[in-house]
């Protein structure tokens, strides 16, 4: 029997779920290693998993918010031979990584400014927070498995890898990105064919009754397809809401929301651009209120946005 | 005060590129801390592109292209600059970093000496801007 | 509170969401229990600037059991900043999905937590895996009647958490005949599975001898506030008036404007949590008291309505009451018993709601109505009341948010429920040099009993910085800060 580890970093337990949820085929995976620590789901204590010298597989979810979470990654994760980074917030920061460009005193607050009552001074201490971080900022990964949670495709895929190199003891490629290589877009069940999309302004989601079955950015809805890699098979868009891009980006290091400010641009308006002119793209434009948390959702611990960020902060 | 902006030019070479030629033929005097980089059209011009130039030590991008609604090479690569430059622009701004460090102007070949201008004031109005990095936004 | 020291720390306390530990302090006198929520998130922050209309898959994330509880309270949260009114199929199809995540959130708890504690209780592991080894039968229910629900959710908005429904005044898509048809079915298996789950509760858990004694247990009772939403009298999960009632059972609140909230709920910041501890405002805050304490969760719920909704699940809820004594019910290893009762309602209710056809006619979004500044969303998730509270400017976008969920609610009960069971610990460590594993089985049934999502309550952080302490190991202190043991 191999050895399993599942590790969390600061969760919110969708992943957990998503992998309890495999069910038989999580007990197909059972038949090749034994889960010698997944605090959610087996009862054995942080301190006797520690006292392990190696884990075969170690299965990372979750950002890095406090020093408790980088030291316990970084530890076990020397231990490992094969390290996956499950989840978009461990690959990509996910939506807590929206905090990213926030020190931890801006966090605190934003929450003690509304409770009723401070109490300081105690004696007992809590780990410090840090600024947050993507697993793989701080540990480089053999297999990146995005998805918030993961979706059949990449946890399909994943098993697949684990019990291969459990039979072979190898592992081909690192680090190997999950999902299939090309944008969700690219075979969107409401993809117009080949034609060109026509954007034909921006319309905020409050705005609008979404159409089933048009693709949204015909309809003016910010659908991110285009810049997602395509991890699941359109759970979102086929449920009539447009992709949020919570697969990040095409390609491992690309930028989700630098390539989705290009398909606007090449999108927008294009039926109309000598019509509408500056005034009336930047109108539409500038409908768009948040970018940040349009295009980078998921991604922005790993973006240019957030070392511009870093970069303007003189770190 | 030994310090002076960077700035990256992002010139198409139809229009804003040759405007530069001209003005060096012409001696029409700019500011020599501008780095123009000629590309074949501002369509062409990726926000990725835009970034990297920030992330590498520019204090300023400027953007030349071709006059709307007809001048473009290409039909319409200059309205693809457009919104791109717009979007960059809302995104510098909501992470902290004024948009006015990227300046996108419409200069066609015969107006060197609006390049030489418009080159000088965005230089200037970076300066007043101070250096990109290091600063608490 | 200033000036405890640490004794001893749990770390990490398993089979809790999120990670915490428990560290029982003395001044030398009191014996305290601090449950401490280590992460640290902060949505309250990354709210902020968001497109409102965004906020429900943002804030979903702040949970992957209770995702859709998020989605759901945010897209209420959001309708009244709106001043949006759902359409009627809009409205059924949330309350449909509610009553979904209840359903899959206690089927989940009772069959990976709450039965492993009460089955296996005395033995060295009480997880899933050593039930599967000594009662396969009801453990393979809990991993069937999971598949069969993830199955409907994945098919209802597309994912098993983070799912897409809401838009502001509706929702993205109307569930169609054969939807309906499809749940009905896995309605049917989940149906059987958790008749079978009903029936081992009431033989091996309900009638055992070990399950009266720890009914008897002071360590386990808590008397204190218990809120809840109702509809009349009657258990209400999605939409209703928010109830108070006191440790005697008399109503003392009844809140009909969501916003209205902040009269009854108040939130102390301590240093030494990431979550808050929330208190009846009118009583409090008393730390550590019951006196000012909320409850809320399957427990408190039942404590605030007199009826619940549901043949089966009435049948239920009178032999719990019969089993407890009356009401209110004040111990909280009934939790588990009141969340079966849940999954009883849970399940008529839907099988109610598939015979609807309002539920597959008329309109999904309403577009009208007036926007103003704040907006506030209470529904009942699985753990308990769960509040979002918003502002926005006139651009639609999010300006503030607050979001208290039950388990920061429960916060306060779990460290008095600790609390009680704490002096015990200590006198064991004092006299054996170690708890005993019946001490620590105790403190981590109270916790599990209370069911706590720490990814939910740590969109809260500390306050003060201070140096990193936390080992993740067992440490026993003296009141002198003096080691005794580590393990």
């Amino acid at each position: 029997m191999l050895r399993l580890a599942v590790v969390p970093g600061a969760v919110c337990g969708g992943c957990d779920v998503a992998l309890a949820s495999l069910g038989e085929k999580l007990a197909k995976l059972l038949e090749y290693y034994e889960v010698v620590y997944w605090p959610t789901a087996v009862d054995r204590k942080l301190s006797e998993f520690l006292k392990l010298d190696s884990v075969d597989v170690l299965i990372h979810m979750g950002g890095i918010s406090t020093e408790e979470d980088a030291r316990l990654a970084r530890e076990v994760s020397a231990k490992a031979r094969v390290k996956v980074s499950f989840g978009t917030c461990s690959v990509y920061g996910d939506i807590p990584g929206l905090n990213s460009i926030y020190s931890p005193a801006e966090i605190r607050e934003s929450i003690a400014s509304q409770v009723d009552v401070r109490v300081e001074g105690d004696a007992l201490s809590l780990p410090q927070p840090v600024n947050y971080a993507a697993y793989t900022d701080l540990v480089e990964p053999d297999i990146l498995a995005p998805g918030c949670p993961p979706d059949d495709k990449v946890l399909d895929q994943l098993l697949e890898l684990l019990i291969r190199y459990a039979e072979t003891g190898k592992l081909e490629a690192r680090p190997v990105l999950l999902g299939d290589p090309e944008s969700l877009c690219s075979r969107c069940p409401r993809n117009p064919k080949t034609t060109k999309i026509v954007m034909p302004g921006i319309r905020r989601l409050y705005e609008v009754r979404p159409e089933e079955g048009r693709c949204f950015l015909e309809q003016g809805i910010l659908c991110m397809g285009p810049a997602t890699r395509a991890i699941c098979d359109h759970s979102c868009i086929k449920v009539n809401y447009p992709c949020t891009g919570c697969g990040g980006p095409v390609e491992y290091g690309s930028d989700s929301g630098l390539s989705m400010i290009s398909t606007l641009a090449s999108v927008l308006l294009v039926d109309s651009e000598k019509v509408a002119l500056e005034r009336g793209l930047a109108r539409e434009l500038d409908k768009i209120r948040d970018v940040v948390g349009s295009f980078y959702r998921y991604t922005l611990r790993k973006s240019s946005a957030y070392r511009l960020r870093v970069l303007r902060r003189g770190g | 005060m030994s310090w002076r902006p960077r700035v990256v030019a992002f010139f198409c070479r139809w229009c804003a590129g040759a405007a530069a030629e001209t003005a060096g033929v012409m001696r029409l005097r700019y500011d020599p801390g501008v780095i123009p980089v000629i590309v074949p059209c501002t369509g062409r011009i990726s926000p990725a592109m835009i970034v990297d130039a920030f992330l590498n030590g520019a204090d300023g991008v400027l953007v030349g292209g071709c006059h709307t609604p007809n001048d473009c090479h290409y039909v319409s690569g200059n309205f693809k600059a457009f919104k791109r430059v717009h979007l960059v622009r809302k995104l510098l701004e909501q992470v902290g970093i004024e948009p006015e460090r990227l300046r996108l102007e419409w200069i066609s070949a015969t107006e060197a000496p609006k390049l030489a201008r418009v080159v000088n004031d965005f230089v200037e109005e970076v300066r007043k801007l101070g250096p990109l990095g290091g600063r608490r936004a | 509170m200033a000036g405890y020291r640490p004794i001893i720390a749990l770390d990490p306390v398993t089979l809790v969401e999120g990670v915490a530990r428990v560290v029982v302090v003395t001044d030398g006198r009191d014996v305290r229990a601090l449950y401490q929520i280590m992460e640290f998130r902060g949505f309250e922050k990354l709210a902020v600037g968001r497109h409102v209309e965004d906020l429900p898959k943002v804030m979903s994330a702040i949970c992957g059991f209770c995702s859709w509880s998020h989605h759901l309270v945010s897209g209420k949260a959001v309708d009244s900043l709106l001043g949006r009114r759902p359409p009627v199929r809009a409205r059924l199809t949330r309350t449909l999905l509610n009553y979904i995540q209840v359903l899959d959130s206690h089927l989940l708890h009772l069959t990976f937590i709450g039965l492993p504690d009460l089955v296996l209780w005395g033995e060295d592991r009480r997880d899933i895996v050593k039930l599967m080894s000594k009662n396969p039968g009801v453990a393979s229910i809990a991993l069937r009647t999971r598949s069969l629900l993830k199955k409907a959710e994945k098919r209802f908005v597309g994912k098993i958490q983070h799912g897409s429904l809401v838009l502001p005044g509706g929702v993205c898509r109307g569930l169609t005949e054969e939807d309906l048809a499809e749940l009905r079915s896995t309605l049917a298996e989940v149906g059987k599975a958790v008749e079978e789950l009903r029936r081992f509760f009431e033989e091996r858990i309900a009638r055992s001898g070990q399950f009266r004694r720890l009914l008897a247990r002071e360590d386990f009772s808590m008397r204190c506030y218990s809120m809840g939403l109702v509809r009349g009298d009657s258990l209400e999960l999605y939409d209703g008036t928010l109830r108070v009632v006191d440790s005697k059972g008399r109503v003392v609140e009844e809140v009909e404007d969501p916003a209205a909230y902040t009269n009854v709920v108040g939130e102390a910041l301590v240093s030494w949590n990431n979550a808050t501890l929330p208190y009846y405002k009118p009583a409090g805050p008393k730390f550590f008291s019951e006196e000012s304490t909320l409850m809320v969760g399957p427990l408190a719920r039942l404590n605030v309505a007199k009826e619940v909704p549901g043949e089966r699940a009435s049948e239920e809820y009178g032999k719990l009451i019969d089993a407890a004594g009356g009401k209110p019910l004040s111990n909280v290893v009934l939790y588990h018993w009141a969340r079966l009762v849940e999954v009883l309602h849970c399940l008529e209710m839907i099988e109610r709601l598939t015979e609807s056809r309002e539920l597959l006619e008329g309109e999904l979004v309403d577009l009208a109505g007036s926007p103003r500044s704040r907006g506030v969303g209470i529904v009942e998730a699985p753990r308990g009341t769960l509040i979002h509270d918003y502002s926005m400017d006139d651009r639609m976008v999010a300006t503030r948010a607050r979001v208290i969920t039950p388990t920061t609610i429960n916060n306060t009960a779990i460290n008095i429920s600790l609390g009680k069971a704490s002096a015990r610990l200590v006198e064991e460590v004092r006299s054996e040099g170690r708890p005993s594993p019946e001490t620590v089985a105790t403190f981590e049934s109270i916790i599990r009993s209370y069911d706590p999502c720490n990814s939910c309550a740590t969109h809260c952080v500390r306050v003060g910085s201070r140096e990193l302490s936390v080992s993740f190991r067992i440490v026993v202190l003296n009141e002198r800060g003096e080691v005794l043991w580590q393990g």
